[in-house]
């Protein structure tokens, strides 16, 4: 067992750092001499991850967690912003350079039956990155490899010859890990690792990336759109609303007395598991594209005034370690 | 209202017959909510299947299922689509799927009222414009002839909603109604569902995978795992007091629950294993080769019901031994 909470262990420099990182797609234009209109995913994210910690993004369906995930792992350009990895600017390095940096971050996604070459044997897959990163490991020493990584997973190293279909979601889920930890990475991204599997098997999951995290001293990025999977996990947490980070701050803190009208409103939201507990909720208001400016959240917020109509509110400090971006705080 | 006896759902196979849900009992009354909860394997759906009358062909159901006194087992198809979407309407998890994404929503909602009450193009029209308020649309009369792809995905399933309503069922299934949706959305549809309940006097059956769902929309809950159900009773009492080493374990695998330590970092229990494929359930307890407090009798026989305090019931022989 981890000590409550405990702030991340590393002390030193962070591990990864973003900066302003944006992401927005253009549009189509309306009529011929319109402005173009731009849809912006990710819009101006700054983001630290100290070693050895669980960081969590949470947010629902297209707030652009997925889209920061993959701008993180430079798997897609950015409009702007940097991505410093152990301080290297991942975004500015030549495409040979950033395949062998990848080494040091790797991804796990969110379907394991989606993300597993059902034709390759588990041995395949699981040393495919090697293969990827041309890391020179062969024969023996490869084989090596992939039963460590299978071991560190809680398999077996026989199951290496054996294929996706023979394993259940949990399991998959666990050689998507292996895959994973091959490269022996210190950055992982998961983006909704456990939203595929059955409650039994999430918690295994979920207790396999805490054991990494204390054994191999892993630091994770986790994506997800469920609070109380996040609130197990995460020491550190940022809930993200179409593109923006609206609030961050220590896990405890965060769910104890959450300060931005729409992270109360996802605690809200969220079905107790305890009838006692049953409330009659205030009504919710429907999901709202981004008005043209202001706060992204204004057109659903209870709290709303017109400066909140005009001015788009920046993320600012409130405690230590905890910062939220809304005028009414 | 809905009575449900010893109700079994079962394919052919080349190797013989394999049964996917097995003895299958409760009753619905009318205004109240029964939760159907497990996890994927459990046979929740297929029950669900099972009660529409839609199971694929290669499948069977036995036992028996009363609507209001009336037999469905065994009806002729023709006799079945006279009650389905007229005396049972149903609610299913995708709603972009289950809608025609060919026709507008208003004509959706009509075509069950006229087909099933004769109803006019106009009346019908009329009513479905009732139903798409009554479900929460905004601008009802506007998006009456919108397509199913200009409404968000909440918006949708209010529409999946007003149709099961259309002509009035006495009973709503709805089979993971909220998904596919956002938690802020499935709070909305939730809500709905309780109040159109509450209002209509139908009974809800609701099947979901998700505890909290359950806990906050059903009075009663049934659990089911490997295709039968192990624990039924009041939720009240299921949630407080679970009884069966399953739903223990289940509520203590589940973030968020009161018996989990809470805080970041605290391991979760889990149940060792997972569910067993219909070919490969043990033959006595279905729980028992992933069960801490099995022993060799569990193994020799299906468990019977026992009874607890408040109508609750567990199919465990060990109820008493437990910690």
């Amino acid at each position: 067992m981890s000590g409550p909470a405990a702030m991340p262990s590393g002390t030193g420099a962070p591990l990864l750092v973003a900066e302003g990182l944006a992401r927005h797609h253009p549009l189509a234009r309306p009529h011929p001499f319109a402005e173009r209109p731009v849809f912006k995913a990710v819009d101006g994210v700054d983001l630290t991850l100290e070693r050895g910690e669980i960081f969590g993004v949470v947010g629902e369906s297209g707030c652009g967690k997925s889209t920061l995930a993959r701008l993180l792992m430079a798997l897609e350009p950015a409009t702007a912003g940097r991505v410093l990895f152990e301080g290297e600017d991942l975004l500015s390095l030549s495409p040979a350079a950033l395949r062998r940096r990848r080494r040091g971050f790797q991804m796990v996604f969110q379907d394991p039956y989606g993300s597993l070459d059902p034709r390759l044997s588990v041995a395949r897959i699981v040393a495919e990155p090697l293969r990827l990163l041309a890391d020179g490991a062969e024969g023996r020493s490869r084989r090596d490899r992939v039963s460590e990584s299978l071991q560190a997973v809680g398999l077996q190293a026989s199951d290496a010859r054996k294929y996706p279909h023979e394993f259940s979601g949990g399991q998959r889920q666990r050689i998507a890990i292996a895959r994973a930890l091959i490269t022996r990475p210190s950055l992982i991204v998961a983006d909704e690792p456990v939203s595929a599997l059955d409650v039994s098997v999430q918690a295994q999951v979920l207790n396999l990336l805490l054991d990494l995290q204390e054994s191999h001293g892993l630091t994770h990025l986790l994506i997800s759109h469920n609070l109380a999977v996040v609130e197990q996990v995460c020491q550190r947490l940022a809930v993200m609303y179409l593109g923006r980070f609206v609030e961050t701050g220590p896990t405890a803190e965060l769910f104890k007395a959450p300060a931005h009208p729409y992270t109360r409103l996802l605690l809200e939201a969220v079905p107790s598991p305890d009838p006692a507990r049953r409330r009659s909720r205030r009504p919710i208001a429907d999901p709202a594209p981004a008005p043209a400016g202001g706060c992204p959240f204004q057109p659903r917020c209870p709290l709303a005034v017109a400066r909140c109509r005009s001015e788009a509110p920046e993320l600012r400090t409130i405690a230590p370690g905890r910062q939220v971006a809304c005028h009414q705080v | 209202m809905l009575e449900v006896r010893n109700l079994s759902v079962g394919i052919a196979t080349p190797s013989g017959p394999l049964a996917l849900v097995e003895e299958v009992d409760f009753r619905l009354e009318a205004g109240r909510t029964l939760g159907i909860v497990g996890e994927s394997g459990s046979g929740k759906s297929m029950l669900a299947l099972a009660l529409m009358g839609l199971l694929p062909p290669a499948a069977r159901a036995s036992g028996s299922i009363r609507l209001e006194g009336d037999e469905l087992i065994g009806l002729p198809e023709a006799a079945l689509c006279r009650i389905r979407g007229k005396r049972i309407g149903m609610i299913f998890q995708e709603p972009m799927t289950a809608l025609n994404p060919a026709m507008t929503v208003g004509e959706q909602i009509a075509e069950g009222v006229q087909w099933h009450e004769n109803l006019g193009r106009r009346a019908a029209r009329a009513r479905a414009l009732d139903l798409l308020q009554r479900v929460g649309i905004p601008e009802a009369a506007r998006r009456l002839d919108d397509y199913p792809h200009q409404m968000s995905g909440g918006q949708r399933q209010r529409v999946g909603i007003a149709i099961a309503l259309a002509c009035r069922p006495r009973l709503l299934i709805a089979d993971e109604p909220t998904t596919a949706l956002d938690v802020t959305v499935q709070a909305q549809i939730l809500d709905l569902l309780r109040e159109l309940v509450a209002e209509m006097g139908m009974g809800l059956i609701l099947i979901s995978h998700d505890l909290g769902v359950i806990a906050e929309t059903a009075d009663d809950t049934l659990v089911m795992y490997a295709g039968m159900p192990v624990e039924t009773g009041s939720s009240a009492a299921i949630f407080a007091r679970p009884a069966h080493p399953y739903t223990r374990g289940l509520f203590l695998a589940m973030p968020g629950h009161a018996g989990v330590p809470a805080g970041a970092g605290q391991r979760l229990q889990t149940i060792p294993g997972s569910v067993p494929e219909p070919g490969r359930r043990p033959s006595g307890c279905r729980f028992a080769d992933r069960c801490a407090y099995v022993i060799e009798a569990c193994r020799a026989a299906v468990p019977p019901w026992e009874p607890l305090p408040g109508g609750q019931q567990a199919r465990c022989i060990r109820l008493e031994e437990l910690p």
